[in-house]
């Protein structure tokens, strides 16, 4: 019988879902101990491109981590760093911010911070902190999902395959189970022409139940079928073998991180970023071969009542950045990861009337990082606005460049071409 | 694109794609009918049938939420109008709105209300009643768009993911129908939409070439004589019920779909109808069935009623990907092997084995699971073609006939459609 899965199911309302659930993952022994941990540790083959770049020597490329936060829905550049002149207030009578309100720092010049993002100043003044202002594609597009798709193809829209996803398909080895990971939903960016990243939504769930045995389960991806969604959903099982049982090993210090988030009525937790940053925390620091994780979270598409909605999202980043490097620093392992934060487009400079503003264009990056070079590149220009909107001033292929630099990814055949009129890698 | 159906395998078809699936029994009755009495029998129009939500109190700070989405959950399950739930719940994941942000669940609630009445009909009808929903004010923030600062969000969405699709259209056309929209609100009291004149502006709009549109009319209209939307609704259709066809037919199909729907009106039905002929010929690929038509499948052909069980399973649905009446974004769901995520896929698992425990004794699936007769055990489950060897192998390896049973649910095969 099932019973424990069968309870956790009926249980599923409140703390009786966490007690089941842990209940039924301790019965569990893993079929194998998977073998494949030591490959991400192994030297890069892409040696001519780790040369050409400047990063500390004491951590090889194939130890270094990328983390990518996904700002979905379009994050409110101007509200985010807002400029310190021009029109930005005129054109925001509700919902500019005070500007006694706008946190300062010498290292962002022109320009200061949300004060939700009030705790990132101390990143900023240790150098560990870069904003990339204006950042966008030529000829920008206001849908939500020619732009999510621009962003994470690097503008190949012929390329079925995100820009990490043909960096995964370029590895001459698989990755651990958990070497590419989203957290939260599934990271497009990361989606390979054959590799895939592993999902985790929720790490209390991520088991399967008691009574099917690992052994079972991979028994369903064997042999492969012909049928291409037979053999993607095949693949899937047996990757997700892979995944939970690599999982076990760092599952008790992620779920500890994950326990004390508080869930909605409909099972949505809250603060998305401090979790999923927590959880990108432990997996760096538990061994299993992570090599990049997604952190993605929606709800930035603010077209009405834009001001607690953002200023509780951003501070929910801020809390999620704040205690990401704490962990990594205590563990002394900090110098190892490069993140950065996407959004698919910035928003219209002139609010509309529902006070929050409408699709715009260009956005603003944060990228951080112990080997980077700091400070402010771009601007946030309302004075030479396109219809209503902020051009681009930094192309994400520059982004994307340095973080395919920092991975020891080969530039050229990835994005096409190198990106690198801006340096942003130290 | 599949070879010649035989009975049993064009009913199970028809079912588990315009339907929810049968209970095994009922599936062995259809069978018995044939596949055009019973292709005839699922369009037929539907009897009068209870308001799922009928007496329910949907305080969203008391569990109203949850109330609402399991009364729906609880509909599809027990339903003995199958195809029209079915559209219902297609429609939801294109004409999108979510409780996410719409608070207020009876305001979902009419919405899909509204699908439930006219779904079938007139489409620019349904674009109208749509422009006007409250919860669609809400969600895409109609409600506060006015003459002065008119939000964009509905006109994009309208153009880009209701009614013509990308590339269609230029941001002036958006600008356009969000300045004639502008002056309806959603009145949080009563149970209607009311227009404000002064939020109003009344100016003469040019959209998609149209002069003079200021009003929801005349914006319906201009959308829907566009000569892109026959076929954004032809593929929308195509989509969701005959799978993402091999650009060898495509064409064809959209072709012939859009001229049915032009011939009739503009009604959607009698497009899902021609769709449905055209899979049986033959027009048709494997689709993944999403989380909510997979775990109802499931639930009907084992015979669980789970009313009770639905009220605890928000989790479950959540990490599967799929909460009913809380799509994730404007554009709805995600499609094909995006559902094959690690996360996904564990959660489904997990459903399944919880499906399974509930399933009871004598039910067919289990007994066929019991006997080990793993041919009749797909057969229940209206499946195409027996099991693989790797399914087979993975269900002998389970410890008893319930582990059999729930690795059956979740098997690859039974993950498509």
């Amino acid at each position: 019988m099932i019973t424990i899965s069968r309870r956790r199911f009926l249980a599923l309302t409140g703390g009786l879902l966490a007690t089941g659930c842990t209940a039924s993952r301790a019965t569990k022994t893993p079929d194998a101990v998977p073998g494949s941990t030591t490959t991400t540790t192994s030297t890069p083959t892409t040696t001519g491109v780790v040369t050409t770049i400047a990063t500390p020597p004491e951590v090889a490329a194939g130890d270094r981590v990328l983390v990518l936060v996904e700002l979905r829905g379009g994050n409110d550049a101007v509200n985010t760093l807002p400029p310190l002149t021009g029109a930005y207030r005129d054109m925001r009578p509700t919902i500019a911010l005070p500007e006694a309100d706008v946190v300062l720092t010498g290292s962002l010049p022109g320009h200061g911070l949300h004060p939700s993002l009030a705790p990132l100043t101390t990143f900023a003044e240790s150098g560990r902190l870069a904003a990339l202002a204006g950042i966008g594609f030529p000829d920008p597009d206001r849908s939500h999902f020619v732009s999510m798709d621009r962003w994470a193809r690097a503008d190949r829209l012929d390329e079925q395959a995100g820009w990490l996803g043909r960096w995964l398909d370029s590895l001459p080895d698989d990755l651990t189970a958990l070497g590419a990971t989203s957290l939260g939903s599934r990271g497009d960016v990361l989606s390979g022409a054959v590799r895939n990243p592993t999902v985790i939504d929720d790490v209390d769930a991520f088991a399967f139940p008691a009574d099917l045995s690992n052994a079972s389960i991979r028994l369903l991806g064997d042999p492969l079928s012909e049928d291409p969604l037979l053999a993607a959903a095949q693949r899937a099982f047996v990757d997700s073998v892979g995944a939970i049982e690599e999982f076990d090993a760092i599952a008790d210090a992620v779920r500890a991180k994950a326990a004390d988030r508080p869930a909605d009525d409909l099972g949505q937790q809250r603060g998305a970023f401090s979790t999923g940053l927590a959880v990108a925390a432990e997996m760096i620091l538990g061994d299993v071969g992570t090599r990049v994780v997604t952190v993605s979270v929606a709800g930035f598409d603010t077209h009405s009542d834009q001001l607690a909605t953002h200023a509780d999202l951003l501070a929910d980043l801020a809390d999620g950045l704040t205690g990401f490097w704490a962990t990594l620093d205590a563990a002394g392992e900090a110098d190892r990861v490069l993140l950065a934060t996407t959004s698919e487009f910035g928003r219209r400079v002139r609010e509309n009337a529902s006070s929050g503003c409408d699709h715009g264009a260009a956005g603003v990056s944060f990228l951080m990082g112990s080997s980077i070079n700091d400070g402010l590149h771009g601007a946030l220009d309302t004075s030479n606005l396109l219809d209503g909107d902020l051009q681009a001033q930094i192309d994400p292929r520059v982004l994307f460049t340095a973080c395919l630099d920092w991975l020891g990814g080969d530039v050229e055949q990835i994005l096409g071409r190198r990106y690198d009129d801006i340096t942003l890698l130290a | 694109m599949v070879d010649a159906m035989d009975t049993r395998q064009a009913v199970g078809w028809l079912h588990r794609r315009a339907g929810f699936g049968l209970h095994p029994d009922d599936l062995d009755a259809a069978v018995a009918r044939g596949t055009d009495a019973e292709l005839g029998r699922l369009l037929a129009p539907p009897e009068a049938r209870p308001d799922p939500w009928d007496g329910l109190d949907l305080d969203p700070m008391d569990g109203g939420r949850i109330e609402a989405i399991v009364a729906w959950l609880a509909r599809m399950i027990t339903t003995t109008t199958p195809y029209a739930d079915r559209r219902t719940w297609n429609l939801h994941g294109w004409l999108v709105s979510s409780m996410d942000k719409v608070n207020q669940p009876i305001m979902m609630v009419d919405q899909i209300r509204m699908f439930m009445a006219q779904g079938g009909a007139s489409m620019p009808e349904l674009l109208r009643a749509l422009t006007t929903d409250r919860a669609m004010l809400v969600y895409l923030d109609g409600r506060t768009s006015t003459g002065e600062a008119p939000n964009e969000n509905y006109g994009r969405e309208l153009l880009e993911l209701f009614a013509l699709g990308v590339g269609n259209y230029t941001e002036d056309d958006v600008l356009a129908a969000a300045r004639a929209l502008t002056g309806w609100v959603a009145n949080p009291r009563g149970d209607e939409s009311i227009f404000v004149r002064f939020r109003h502006d009344d100016a003469p709009q040019v959209l998609l070439g149209v002069n003079g549109v200021h009003d929801v009319d005349t914006v319906i209209d201009a959308v829907v004589n566009d000569p892109a939307h026959p076929r954004f609704v032809a593929r929308r259709v195509a989509t969701d019920y005959l799978g993402d066809l091999p650009d060898d037919v495509l064409p064809d199909v959209l072709d012939d779909l859009a001229s049915t729907y032009t011939a009739a009106g503009m009604e959607l039905d009698p497009v899902i109808a021609r769709a449905l002929r055209l899979g049986l010929d033959g027009a048709t690929v494997p689709i993944v069935a999403a989380p909510i038509p997979w775990l109802v499948t499931c639930m009907r052909a084992c015979g669980v009623p789970f009313q009770r069980a639905l009220r605890s399973a928000r989790n479950a649905l959540r990490e599967m990907g799929q909460i009913p009446l809380v799509p994730p974004s404007v554009a709805g769901w995600p499609s094909g092997a995006e559902w094959f995520t690690s996360s996904s896929l564990v959660a489904r698992t997990n459903v399944a084995a919880a499906v399974a425990g509930e399933t009871a004794a004598g039910q067919p699936v289990l007994v066929a699971a019991a006997d080990g007769d793993l041919d009749r055990l797909a057969e229940h489950l209206a499946l195409p073609e027996p099991f693989s060897a790797g399914t087979r192998a993975a269900i002998r390896s389970a410890p008893d006939p319930t582990a059999r049973l729930a690795l059956a649910l979740v098997c690859p095969e039974n993950l498509l459609s």
